[in-house]
């Protein structure tokens, strides 16, 4: 047996099946100037219990907490995005609580100030 | 507290459809809408040593919370802070900004000047310890000394039982 498999087994011998709780965290979402941004309430889920990823044009948000030895919350949701954003340069932060996403617009769908010349 | 925590599926942004920009948050979301949104939720829990408050108050940052003690009654304030985009619109808003005035009677005396508080990712853990008094204590059964002949020599028993 390689070590891998051994750890493995370990781990399932030693890892008792948790209750899994699924929630749906709550979302503020906002367009500024610069971009969208995005709020989930994900309260009690560590930096490394989050999960940011982007397929085609949804968002899905994974948050994972340990509420004890036997309960784990797992929060989910996913947000179909709207046109015009540059989804490459998507940013996403957690503070007290809260996953913040933020997703600035596309040079293009930038405001831009034009210029009034005298005629 | 600005680290990224972004992974990114590679199989992203083939096309995207065009749709005006605020259509986007009327639509359904892919996940069916359960459970509670914002749910401010407490555990409470109780052990031979202690009792323990877990709160969630998500977007509560440590300076805006107030814990106090008064006999065996816990009592927790707290304001959680809301990043509005004042520049921008709000497409949608499923939770506000709160305040959190709530209160526990918990079921005996409590040794105050222990209690720890500590709040982490937007829950509040609260650890009260329980008065000497009022944790349960084991009490050593012993059997009764045999009773000897009740003469003048008893004295010299053991007298520790």
């Amino acid at each position: 047996m390689s070590a891998e498999q051994l750890i493995h087994r370990n781990s399932e011998s030693t890892t008792p099946a948790k209750h899994v709780e699924r929630l749906y965290p709550a979302l503020n979402a906002y367009t500024r100037d610069e971009g969208l941004q995005l709020e989930f309430q994900v309260p009690g889920v560590p930096r490394s219990g989050l999960d940011v990823s982007i397929e085609k044009d949804v968002l899905n948000i994974i948050g994972v907490r340990e509420v004890n030895d036997t309960t784990e919350h797992r929060y989910e949701r996913s947000v179909r995005l709207p046109d015009g954003l540059e989804l490459d340069e998507l940013e996403a932060e957690v503070a007290h609580g809260i996953l913040s996403v933020r997703i600035p617009r596309a040079a293009a769908d930038q405001p831009r100030k034009i210029e009034v010349k005298q005629g | 507290m600005n680290t990224p925590i972004l992974s990114r599926n590679p199989a992203h942004s083939f096309s995207r459809l065009l749709r005006a920009f605020d259509e986007q948050f009327g639509g359904p979301d892919l996940f069916a809408r359960s459970d509670r949104p914002g749910s401010p939720e407490v555990r409470l829990n109780e052990t031979d040593e202690d009792y323990t408050l877990d709160a969630d108050l998500p977007g509560v940052k440590p300076e805006d919370i107030d814990v106090q003690i008064d006999r065996e009654t816990v009592r927790i304030k707290a304001s959680s802070t809301e990043t509005n985009a004042t520049d921008g619109e709000t497409l949608r808003r499923e939770f506000r900004q709160r305040n959190w005035d709530f209160a526990y009677r918990l079921g005996g005396p409590i040794e105050a000047d222990n209690a720890e508080a500590v709040i982490e990712d937007g829950v509040l853990r609260l650890r009260i310890p329980k008065s000497e008094t009022a944790r349960p204590r084991k009490i050593d059964v012993t059997s009764a000394p045999a009773l000897e002949d009740a003469g003048d020599d008893s004295e010299d028993d053991s007298d520790n039982a």
